[in-house]
């Protein structure tokens, strides 16, 4: 089912899809059997939940009664397209699900260490499981690693959610924190938080997006750039930047042991005993 | 649905309509699914017959709401009819009958009268891990908000989220539930997708 929506798919039937990403999953599922029948078996489990099959399950009336009434604010987009449209629409949409049938996301990594609930696509994930290019990763509980391209180790900390694009040499941190691993001249690496832009060629570092507005990136070895959208700041090996309502400080050295990553947490020793055997492993699959 | 109400409904306002599709969501569902056997074409159906209600709306008689039941009925019927027949289809053979389309249909799962589906839920939820067992007995079976289930269990939005997708997946992949649902569509060897 690769390239298929079914993050999306599931969302929808839980209720926690937007409505403009709701609208083009409908229109995918009214053109795609096997999706359709993801969606459907989706919703007859919930229904079952509920005690009877005739039951409405968890959000069904909501969703029917959130979609219909829509109508009133000549929202179109949720009216079932025209017949005269129709055709046209299954005919481009059967022959793009073909074409992405024939054509496999291809895989840019693999889960090294997977933390108490760690989800791809909203799936649960596993130690060894293939990260897809583009999968959303959500480390909800535990700290969790992944291993990209063979040169690019990513530990998420628990609460981090990041988005694995290109050819696993560039990652959206969505929210929480990461601390990257890059092998030495494995190749341009960029790490997006926000409009924060950190690019590196190989060295250890930490970005932790605490809001929208604020992102910390600490170095541990090697060097890295900062782009806050305006200028470029350089940060080393034991400093640090914050980049707030993009805008990013001048580099500041941090005394040895003490950067962001485990001063966070105020428990430098315990967070490091227990992310030890992660690092390790991370370290030595990128070789670092 | 007193006078002023369906007056307001007539004349196009919004809220009027919200409540009258609140109100009316659960019968035209029960009337898709007697004729359709697929929840995402069940669905369909609904938003059609309510496309077309609101059309239609300024048919509706304030004077007399007694009929609205009715109308909403035969429209709902009509367009349902029309539906199967532009996917080569003919309507089930028995029509529902008039107790099925009043009925509120919101039983409660200790009501539901599958002893069977509640037998294998029974062995899915023993399964579960005490917290998982929590938030799927609030949520996915007694059906409550899902905020207020997160209060309730003290999780946070990210939490409450995972668990949900956690515990749909978990439904997915629950044997006896495939084995329940592969006897209703005749296929008994249904695969886990």
């Amino acid at each position: 089912m690769s390239g298929h929506p079914l993050e999306d798919i599931d969302r929808l039937i839980l209720g926690t899809l937007g409505e403009g990403a709701a609208v083009k999953t409908r229109q995918h599922l009214a053109a795609c059997t096997p999706c359709q029948k993801r969606f459907d078996d989706g919703v007859l489990m919930l229904r079952a939940a509920r005690g009877g099959l005739e039951q409405p399950g968890l959000g069904e009336l909501d969703r029917i009664v959130a979609r219909a009434t829509a109508i009133t604010e000549g929202n179109v987009a949720y009216q079932p397209l025209s017949r005269r449209v129709w055709g046209v629409a299954l005919f481009a949409a059967a022959a793009g699900a073909l074409l992405v049938l024939l054509w496999p996301t291809p895989t840019v990594g693999k889960v090294l260490t997977a933390g108490a609930e760690l989800t791809i696509d909203g799936q649960p994930a596993a130690v060894d499981q293939p990260v897809p290019r583009g999968a959303k990763v959500i480390a909800a509980k535990g700290d969790s690693a992944l291993l990209l391209d063979g040169q690019r180790g990513v530990l998420l900390r628990e609460g981090a959610i990041a988005r694995v694009e290109g050819a696993g040499d560039r990652v959206s941190l969505e929210q929480g924190r990461a601390r990257f691993s890059v092998k030495p001249n494995a190749g341009r690496f960029l790490v997006l938080a926000g409009k924060t832009e950190v690019e590196v060629k190989g060295t250890v570092f930490v970005v932790d997006r605490k809001t929208n507005e604020e992102t910390l990136v600490a170095v541990h070895r090697g060097e890295v750039e900062v782009r806050d959208g305006q200028k470029a700041v350089a940060v080393k090996g034991g400093q640090e930047t914050t980049v707030k309502a993009q805008v990013a400080s001048p580099a500041v050295e941090v005394r040895p042991g003490s950067l962001a990553e485990d001063r966070g947490d105020g428990l430098l020793d315990m967070i490091l005993r227990a992310l030890r055997k992660v690092l390790t492993a991370i370290d030595e699959a990128v070789g670092g | 649905l007193d006078s002023s109400f369906l007056r307001a409904l007539r004349g196009g306002d919004a809220e009027a309509f919200t409540a009258f599709v609140r109100a009316y969501a659960p019968r035209v569902r029960r009337l898709a699914m007697h004729h359709f056997r697929s929840p995402f074409e069940q669905e369909d159906a609904v938003q059609e017959v309510f496309l077309l209600l609101h059309r239609q709306k300024t048919a509706i008689d304030p004077l007399r709401p007694d009929d609205v039941p009715g109308f909403v009925l035969t429209l709902a019927r009509r367009r349902i009819y029309d539906l199967l027949r532009s996917k080569g289809r003919e309507p089930a053979k028995e029509e529902l009958s008039d107790e099925a389309w009043v009925s509120d249909g919101s039983a409660p799962f200790e009501q539901a009268a599958n002893t069977e589906l509640a037998e294998l839920l029974a062995r899915f939820e023993e399964k579960l891990s005490p917290k998982h067992r929590d938030y799927f007995r609030k949520v996915f079976v007694e059906g409550k908000d899902f905020d207020e289930a997160r209060d309730l269990l003290g999780l946070k939005a990210l939490r409450a989220r995972y668990l949900k997708a956690v515990l749909l997946e978990k439904l997915r992949h629950h044997g006896p539930l495939l084995e329940y649902l592969g006897k209703r569509d005749g296929n008994p060897n249904r695969e886990r997708s």
